[in-house]
C-alpha cells in the first residue's frame, strides 16, 4: 500500500468539479497529466450517473426499480457496480445493502440532496427495512438484473468508491508509460484513493466533517502514501427537523436512519469500494466496529460524538507527528 | 496583540490545505484546529491552473479533502 515517494509535494496539481450531487476532483503529481486526467474523469462520472443515479428517470438503475419483480436489460456498468454492492455487502454482513432505495424514499429521500436542501424533503413514510440484496439476481451474460417486487436499489453507499477506482484505474491506463512516475489522486464526494508514486511525504489530505474545510471543523492532516480514504458520518446529509430529522445512513434492519456513537467514521483500505463501503458498516455497528475493523485488517480513525478521536485503528495514515 | 509567531502559522496552514506544504509539519505545529481559518472552500466546477502550487500566479491547488458529503 505504500508508494514510492519520489515527486515532491510542491508539484501537486488538481481540479474540482461538481458530478453526483458533490464534487470529484483528481491531482496529479505532473501538471501535464492533469488535462487528460480531467477529460477521463468526466467521462467516468457521467458513465456511472447514467448508470446508477437513482435521480434519473432514465438511468439502468431507474429502469430496474421501475421493473422490480423481472429481469431488466443494464448495461455493463450497472451490471458490474451492483456486483460491486453485492460483494460489499457480503463483507459487510449486509450493512451495507444496496436494496435500501424503499427505506430512503420512506424516510424523505425521494429527491436529488440539492433540492432537499432547496425545497424540503418528501413525505415520511413507515420505514422499509432492506436485506433484499440476497433476491438480486443478475444475469451476466444477458446483462439483465431482477429485483423482487417491492424492492428499490440505492447505490449510495458503494458507487462513489467504486467509480474512484475506475476512474483511477482509466486515468492510468490512459496516461500510459509517459506518465508511469506520475502520481494521481481521485476523489469523489470526500472519498478518494491514490495510485503511483506519492509525493515526497505523502498525499496531504484533511480528514473533516465537511468538503468545505471553510464552514466545517477544518480538518486533521494526514499523509496518504498509498490506498484509498473514505469518511462517512450523519451530520452533512440530513434533514427535516425534531422528530422529523432524518439521515442518509440507513440501518437496514429497522429501514430508519440510524444512530451511532461514531461521529465519524474515515477508513484506510486497499480500494476506494472497500474503504467507502467499511466505513458506512462501521458507522451502523457503533461499538463494535474498531473490532470489525481490526479483524479486516482495515486502518481507521473514529470521531465519537463529543468530537474526541477514538480509537485508531492501525493500519492509518499518520501525520508525522504521529 | 497578535503573537509574532501567527503570521508564519497562517501561511504554513494555508499552505497545508492547500495541499503544497507538508500536512504533517502542521500537525507538529499543532495547527490541526486552525486549518478552518485560513483553507479555502473547494469551488465545484473550479480548475487551478496547469502548475498548481508551482504555477507563477501562485494559484493553489484545490485540498484533497476526505469527509462525509
Amino acid at each position: 500500500m505504500t508508494a514510492p515517494a519520489t515527486a515532491g509535494p510542491r508539484a501537486i496539481t488538481g481540479t474540482v468539479l461538481p458530478a453526483f450531487g458533490t464534487r470529484v476532483g483528481v491531482w496529479t503529481t505532473d501538471a501535464s497529466a492533469l488535462p487528460a486526467a480531467e477529460r477521463i474523469l468526466r467521462s467516468s462520472v457521467a458513465e456511472v450517473d447514467a448508470a446508477c443515479s437513482r435521480f434519473r428517470s432514465d438511468s439502468d438503475l431507474s429502469r430496474v426499480n421501475a421493473g422490480a419483480g423481472r429481469p431488466v436489460e443494464v448495461s455493463r456498468l450497472l451490471v458490474e457496480a451492483l456486483s460491486a454492492a453485492l460483494a460489499m455487502a457480503e463483507l459487510t454482513a449486509g450493512r451495507c445493502d444496496p436494496t435500501l432505495g424503499a427505506a430512503l424514499i420512506a424516510a424523505g429521500y425521494d429527491r436529488p440532496f440539492a433540492d432537499i436542501v432547496e425545497r424540503g424533503p418528501g413525505p415520511r413514510r413507515p420505514p422499509s427495512p432492506g436485506g433484499g440484496w440476497r433476491d438480486v439476481r443478475i444475469d451476466h451474460r444477458r446483462s439483465t438484473v431482477r429485483v423482487a417486487a417491492g424492492v428499490a436499489l440505492d447505490l449510495g453507499a458503494t458507487a462513489k468508491g467504486w467509480a474512484v477506482d475506475g476512474a483511477l484505474q482509466r486515468i492510468r491506463g490512459a496516461l500510459g508509460t509517459a506518465h508511469r512516475t506520475t502520481g494521481l489522486c481521485v476523489a469523489a464526494g470526500g472519498d478518494l484513493a491514490v495510485s503511483g508514486p506519492a509525493p515526497a511525504h505523502g498525499w496531504p489530505v484533511l480528514v473533516g466533517e465537511r468538503l468545505d474545510v471553510e464552514g466545517g471543523d477544518g480538518g486533521e492532516p494526514l499523509l496518504l502514501a498509498g490506498g484509498a480514504l473514505a469518511t462517512t458520518g450523519a451530520l452533512v446529509r440530513r434533514w427535516g427537523r425534531g422528530p422529523e430529522q432524518a439521515h442518509h445512513l440507513i440501518d437496514p434492519r429497522t429501514g430508519a436512519p440510524a444512530e451511532s456513537p461514531w461521529r465519524l467514521v474515515t477508513v484506510h483500505a486497499p480500494t476506494c469500494l472497500v474503504a467507502e463501503a467499511a466505513a458506512t458498516a462501521a458507522w451502523l455497528m457503533g461499538e463494535r466496529a474498531p473490532a470489525w475493523l481490526r479483524r479486516h485488517g482495515l486502518g481507521a480513525r473514529l470521531v465519537a460524538g463529543d468530537g474526541t478521536v477514538r480509537p485508531l485503528v492501525p493500519p492509518f495514515p499518520a501525520t508525522e507527528a504521529a | 496583540m497578535p503573537h509574532p509567531g501567527h503570521g508564519a502559522r497562517r501561511r504554513l496552514v494555508a499552505r497545508v490545505a492547500a495541499g503544497t506544504a507538508i500536512a504533517g509539519a502542521a500537525a507538529v505545529a499543532g495547527l490541526a484546529g486552525d486549518l478552518a481559518l485560513t483553507a479555502g472552500p473547494v469551488s465545484p466546477g473550479a480548475t487551478a491552473p496547469a502548475g498548481g502550487a508551482t504555477d507563477p500566479s501562485g494559484a493553489p491547488p484545490p485540498p484533497i479533502v476526505t469527509a462525509p458529503s
